[in-house]
């Protein structure tokens, strides 16, 4: 990553990432590229680029600065994990004694919710606003309302997933997303070295409604979609004493999908589409509970270790053990709240 | 009904007007009434406050229970310096892990590196301790020099003066008041600089152990000598085989008291005081970080009474 103003009018930042794929062995990722105008008049301010949604309160947040190994269900679930995408946004900070924030972005579409990268793009517009302030000189706090909405063409999931036409779900239509979001900190008299405590949650709320069509074997059904989702996480991080952290966390999802065949398309059997589709919500709330500890020998390394007991799947509950290890090289930029 | 209707109409615009006059006028003696400065840290809140008297409001972001190195980039900072007409940090890198955000969030164009509204005081005196290494394993160190200017009331003195000027750039409407301020204070200042020395006549080589090395400029001015850090190297806390260590340096070469600031905890001095039996000191490393330091003079009056009293 590299960031720094580019001269008095404009800051930049650049994060380029290796990641190991499968079929194409390591692949160099520009995660974000975007630049900024510093001088924008009456608390303006902009973003051009690539860059990660100000949706939320975790999604703009780099990984390596994230308390748990993994994104929680609802993003997963919800922003394929965390949403990027290329496009414009504008923002305006109030000349207010609370810290008021709020923001608009254009994207491209080309990441899920919209779509995905292989596929034809939609595009999303997003709305956001976040206030904060402090209790006393030990306690502050944020709170924002976000919203996305999605102009989705093919977004492609299942058996296939974006090669070739092997089988899957495609949908096309409408997707809006909401999300709230709280977080508190805790430091005694404002000095997190020693002790400290965040509380952080986000709520999920997400309708979908439009076609799918459903692929399998040269068999192509049609399907009216109507989906409400909902979703949330709640965590806490404790620093007990200094460069070591405990945390807990709890995550649940819940489906509530509208799922009408148009077009059997071939297939014999109803009750087969629905549940191959995916999209079926079979009574099953997806719930997980983790557990981290992690000690930071420096503020660039730590060493963390997760369990997570995964009940995402109906009757298949999953023990996850993780040992991660996070390094940051080179100048870094300093972290927001 | 038509005429009375019109006239009616003609009314209300005028109170519209009248009404956006009378708001304008608030809004422009608002902000002539006092300018709103932003300080990094308390003791160039407690300057600008000297220097500014009833034509400046002033907040400082941080307080002196809090290590100035790590700070949050709260809301309740960034919504501070949306407002701020002038911000004034030490610099020299010692704000770097959070001011570059608030500047970003607050989308404040006056305050921006490089703008008027933009002072970094610490490029006004000269830094003690430029290292010679940089790597990351020597721990958080910082490239341009130490960054605890303060310490040395000399500096303050130098820095008076750029703030001053910078003041009466910003509200030259009140230029003049900002200059007599500053002869008023500089003479007391100078005064007091004079009774300092003289009273810490007895300090001069002093053997101390200090926690963080954050009192070069003190040590430098008083001619304090420092034998041991607490912290195997700047912003990495002592573990216990650092301390047996120091522990046995000190036998070698013993020490008169072990200092740390009121944000440092105080375990570690303790455990050495202990052991050796010389006193551990708490000293206000800024305005606010005692009972007594309650402005730049409390500050230093503070310092040296509590130096004396640990060093007889």
């Amino acid at each position: 990553m590299a960031s720094a103003s580019v001269d008095q009018l404009f800051y930049a930042e650049t994060t380029i990432a290796l990641h190991e794929d499968e079929e194409d062995g390591t692949e160099i990722d520009v995660e974000e590229a975007f630049f900024e105008p510093t001088m924008l008049p009456a608390g303006l301010g902009g973003r051009a680029g690539r860059f990660y949604s100000g949706i939320g309160y975790l999604n703009p947040v780099h990984t390596h600065a994230w308390d748990f190994r993994d994104a929680p269900l609802a993003y997963r679930a919800f922003l394929g994990k965390q949403y990027r995408d290329d496009g414009v946004r504008l923002n305006w900070t109030a000349p207010t004694d609370l810290d008021l924030n709020i923001g608009a972005e254009t994207l491209a579409g080309n990441e899920f919710p919209a779509g995905d990268s292989e596929s034809v793009k939609g595009d999303v517009q997003t709305l956001f606003l976040d206030i904060g302030g402090d209790v006393g000189n030990s306690h502050a706090w944020q709170a924002g309302l976000s919203a996305l909405t999605a102009d989705v063409h093919d977004r492609r999931s299942g058996h296939g997933h974006g090669h070739g036409d092997d089988g899957g779900t495609s949908f096309s239509g409408d997707s809006d997303l909401y999300i709230a979001d709280l977080v508190w900190k805790w430091a005694p008299a404002g000095n997190p070295r020693q002790r400290n405590f965040t509380f952080q949650t986000e709520l999920f709320y997400r309708e979908e409604d439009g076609p799918v069509e459903f692929s399998e074997d040269g068999n192509q059904a049609r399907l009216d979609y109507d989906g409400k989702q909902m979703g949330l996480y709640v965590q806490g991080v404790y620093q007990f004493m200094p460069r070591w952290r405990i945390g807990a966390r709890y995550d649940w999802l819940d489906a509530d999908n509208d799922l009408r065949i148009t077009d059997l398309g071939g297939f014999d059997d109803p009750d087969e589409v629905l549940e191959e589709s995916g999209l079926d919500d079979d009574g099953h709330n997806p719930e997980r509970y983790s557990l981290m500890l992690d000690w930071s020998p420096s503020e660039f390394s730590r060493l963390r270790a997760q369990y997570n007991r995964d009940e995402s799947r109906p009757n298949d509950t999953d023990h996850q053990w993780t040992l991660q290890y996070i390094m940051s090289l080179g100048a870094h930029g300093a972290h927001e709240f | 009904m038509g005429r009375m209707s019109f006239r009616g109409d003609a009314m209300k615009r005028t109170g519209m007007l009248a009404l956006s006059g009378t708001l304008l006028l608030a809004l422009t003696t608002g902000a002539h009434a006092a300018i709103e400065v932003f300080t990094c840290e308390p003791e160039w809140a407690a300057l600008v406050e000297e220097l500014g008297g009833g034509h400046v409001n002033t907040r400082s972001a941080t307080t002196a229970q809090q290590d100035v190195h790590h700070i949050q980039a709260r809301p309740s900072l960034i919504a501070g310096l949306r407002r701020a007409d002038l911000l004034v940090c030490t610099g020299a890198g010692l704000e770097e892990g959070w001011l570059p955000v608030l500047q970003r969030r607050a989308n404040n164009p006056l305050v921006q590196v490089g703008a008027l509204g933009y002072l970094e005081v610490a490029e006004y005196v000269p830094l003690l301790d430029r290292p010679t290494r940089l790597d990351r394993s020597e721990g958080d160190i910082h490239p341009g020099g130490n960054p605890h200017v303060q310490l040395d009331p000399r500096n303050i003195g130098h820095i008076a003066k750029v703030v001053t000027e910078r003041l009466a750039v910003i509200d030259p409407a009140h230029g003049d008041d900002y200059r007599t301020r500053f002869a008023d204070f500089s003479r007391r200042w100078d005064e007091a600089i004079a009774q300092w020395q003289e009273r810490a006549r007895p300090l001069r080589g002093v053997a101390v152990v200090v926690h963080h090395n954050a009192w070069v400029y003190l040590e430098h001015w008083l001619g304090l000598e420092v034998v041991g850090t607490l912290e195997p190297k700047p912003g990495i806390p002592p573990s216990s085989s650092d301390l047996s260590r120091l522990l046995s340096q000190l036998e070698q070469r013993p020490a008169s008291m072990v200092i740390r600031s009121a944000y440092q905890p105080a375990r570690a001095s303790e455990w050495l005081s202990q052991r050796t039996g010389m006193p551990a000191v708490l000293l206000p490393s800024t305005v606010g970080g005692t009972e007594a330091a309650q402005d730049l003079f409390g500050l230093f009056d503070d310092i040296i009474g509590r130096l004396l009293e640990a060093s007889t």
